[in-house]
């Protein structure tokens, strides 16, 4: 995708979600009280205000992306975060499920067990392949941590399983 | 005069008073430098510890912690682009471009260097102007923290890169993402959808990691960026690299003073306000964001020039300004001592030996920081295919800590998707973070000024305040336009 085009379609989504945002979000999920002397000090201004000023913001990047594609014909070159090759194995895709799946592992596993595991699966993922190493760390760290948190921070910490 | 200095210095010139700044400080930055634990909880952790101190020594040892946290805030940022505190937050942005650089021990030691001076400069201040700046920050009424908030949010066109357009957008975003949960003044629901753990609104650190640490490891490594560690460090900072930077060093010393100064500012819209100024007037200003030393230093200076003078409506008032100094005052008050202005007259040795302490607080961070640099430095020789999945772990168990709500942790990995579309879509996530910190700040003020005049708009130009950063703001802003027409004529001209 041109940055051009990337700039029409980031715009116009962000135009039309706020503009949607303004007439159905905001009166569904934002509480109004039934007596508010003063419009401003209403608790759906603020919200409403930002809304319209992130739709006319998005319309205009997306317009500014149609006005430079029209002026200059269609640009070949990509924008640069697409710019870099494909990668086979590391996705953002996988990396996010495994954010997501540690985060459900912690109320089942605990948070050590869960770290442990998200470590492995991570630095595996990323490209580590020194076993006993990454076995080390992957251990020492959550250990260490979880030490530090409950016994000098007070801080309790999930131990899902081992409650 | 001379014999309660000399009284305090009896009180304080004793080995575990220093011994009680340098391990605060030490406890501190080690605190400060985990992401997700702040300086409030070294503060609050160390309070049941004070209650079988000398009262000085206890404050002493506070005092130390929140500095060091200050502090230690940068190291993360700088190394892991992790932010350790919030205050760190500004650093973020030249201080990891440097470590890409191979400038880690440079970048690391400006932080240093800033900090130390802007704290020395905020000491002082508090030490002699106490009354002056307590009967300034006093005249602050809802309107005028409103105007300073205007100015404050000018900073955003500093930070949005290239695109002005996506940084407003970004700001938007942070805005409205501040406005959920309980509204603070009818109590109803605000973007809540039912959920009970929202009502006290979004916590502010999981956004922060989720928005600076999570997006690149979302993105991934390819084959040679998995092994790769950071090029080889540049070496140290020189004296004429800190020269360079010294203005910039007073100027964030005297913003972070003052904004310290005014309650429930904070060291965070400090750094950023001192950054967007060093960038308006620096001749280096289109490097920000690059990697540019003077922007580590502006920042560090912003948020450690506040660390000093959030004591000053503390001890002249008994006004505690933020979190950190609301625990000192519970400090203060167990040792039987009421901060205000009697505090000067019945406990005049204990505040001088207090000043005392605090002064020498500002060259013991500088040592002491020193060595903990020396430690940290270390962790740019990790590859990264073990160092992300590291800082992963890191950043989950330090926002837990934060509130032991498991909603964080799901906050910071829906900030890092969203800082991950930022990335894609060539997004500042800077002004973002602005917009957050001071969105509730500016609509609770705008709305209390209004209740105060009954709706009437007039209000915000009654005082010589308001009028002095709306002011500010017109030639800030005027500024921003002005600069950008010129580069963009100057574009024009070179094509």
């Amino acid at each position: 995708m041109s940055p051009s085009t990337q700039d029409t379609v980031y715009g116009l989504t962000v135009g039309i979600g706020f503009s949607l945002f303004v007439f159905c979000g905001i009166p569904a999920w934002v509480e109004t009280p039934p007596h508010v002397r003063i419009a401003a000090v209403s608790p759906t201004f603020w919200p409403r205000i930002v809304s319209i000023f992130l739709a006319l913001m998005g319309f205009l990047l997306a317009f500014g992306g149609m006005r430079r594609r029209s002026l200059s014909g269609l640009e070949t070159a990509p924008c640069n975060a697409e710019s870099a090759p494909r990668q086979r194995n590391i996705t953002p895709l996988v990396t996010l499920s495994v954010f997501l799946a540690y985060y459900l592992l912690i109320d089942v596993l605990g948070m050590v067990l869960s770290s442990v595991l998200a470590m492995l699966v991570m630095a595996r993922h990323y490209g580590e392949r020194n076993w006993p190493m990454l076995a080390f760390v992957a251990l020492a760290l959550p250990l260490t941590l979880y030490a530090f948190f409950v016994w000098v921070a007070k801080v309790p910490l999930p131990l899902g399983l081992f409650a | 005069m001379i014999e309660n200095l000399a009284a305090a210095l009896s009180l304080v010139a004793t080995w575990y008073n220093l011994a009680a700044i340098a391990g605060g400080m030490l406890f501190g930055v080690v605190i400060g430098a985990i992401p997700g634990l702040t300086g409030n909880m070294a503060v609050a952790l160390a309070l049941p510890f004070t209650f079988y101190m000398n009262p000085i020594t206890g404050l002493l040892l506070l005092v130390g912690l929140y500095k060091g946290a200050i502090y230690g805030g940068s190291i993360s940022a700088i190394l892991i682009k992790t932010p350790g505190t919030p205050a760190a937050s500004c650093t973020v942005l030249d201080g990891h471009p440097l470590t890409q650089k191979g400038q880690a021990r440079k970048a690391l030691d400006m932080a240093l260097a800033a900090s130390c001076t802007a704290d020395l400069i905020s000491n002082l201040t508090l030490i002699f102007c106490t009354g002056w700046i307590a009967a300034f920050a006093l005249r602050f009424g809802p309107p005028e923290f409103f105007t300073l908030i205007c100015f404050s949010m000018t900073m955003i066109a500093g930070v949005s890169g290239n695109s002005p357009i996506k940084g407003f957008i970004s700001a938007g975003l942070g805005l409205l993402t501040a406005t959920v949960g309980l509204d603070l003044m009818f109590s109803t629901e605000r973007m809540t959808f039912g959920n009970p753990d929202l009502m006290a609104g979004i916590n502010f650190i999981p956004v922060l990691i989720g928005l600076f640490a999570l997006p690149e490891m979302i993105r991934g490594l390819t084959g040679d960026q998995a092994a790769q560690v950071a090029p080889v460090d540049a070496g140290r900072l020189t004296w004429t690299e800190f020269r360079g930077s010294l203005k910039t060093i007073l100027r964030g010393g005297v913003i972070g003073t003052l904004l310290g100064a005014i309650p429930a500012i904070g060291p965070a819209p400090a750094a950023f306000l001192s950054y967007s100024e060093a960038r308006r007037t620096s001749k280096n200003g289109d490097n920000f964001g690059k990697g540019e030393l003077e922007g580590i230093a502006a920042a560090e200076s912003g948020n450690s020039g506040c660390c000093g003078s959030t004591m000053i409506p503390l001890l002249s008032l008994g006004v505690p300004g933020d979190p950190i100094t609301a625990i000192m005052l519970g400090a203060f008050m167990i040792h039987g001592l009421t901060p205000g202005p009697l505090i000067f007259k019945q406990n005049a040795p204990l505040v001088y030996a207090l000043f005392i302490g605090i002064l020498c607080s500002s060259f013991m961070l500088y040592f002491a920081g020193r060595g903990i640099v020396r430690v940290f430095s270390k962790v740019v020789n990790i590859p990264k295919r073990m160092l992300y999945p590291a800082v992963m772990v890191l950043c989950v168990f330090g926002v837990y800590a934060v509130n032991n709500s498991m909603l964080d942790v799901l906050v910071m990995i829906v900030s890092g998707a969203v800082g991950y579309v930022m990335l894609l879509t060539d997004t500042p996530p800077a002004p973002f973070i602005i917009a957050f910190i001071l969105g509730p700040m500016f609509e609770d003020n705008l709305r209390r000024s209004l209740i105060i005049s009954n709706g009437g708009y007039e209000v915000f130009i009654a005082s010589p305040i308001s009028w002095l950063f709306i002011a500010l703001t017109v030639a800030s802003i005027a500024f921003t336009v002005l600069r950008s027409v010129r580069k963009s004529q100057a574009a024009r001209c070179g094509a």
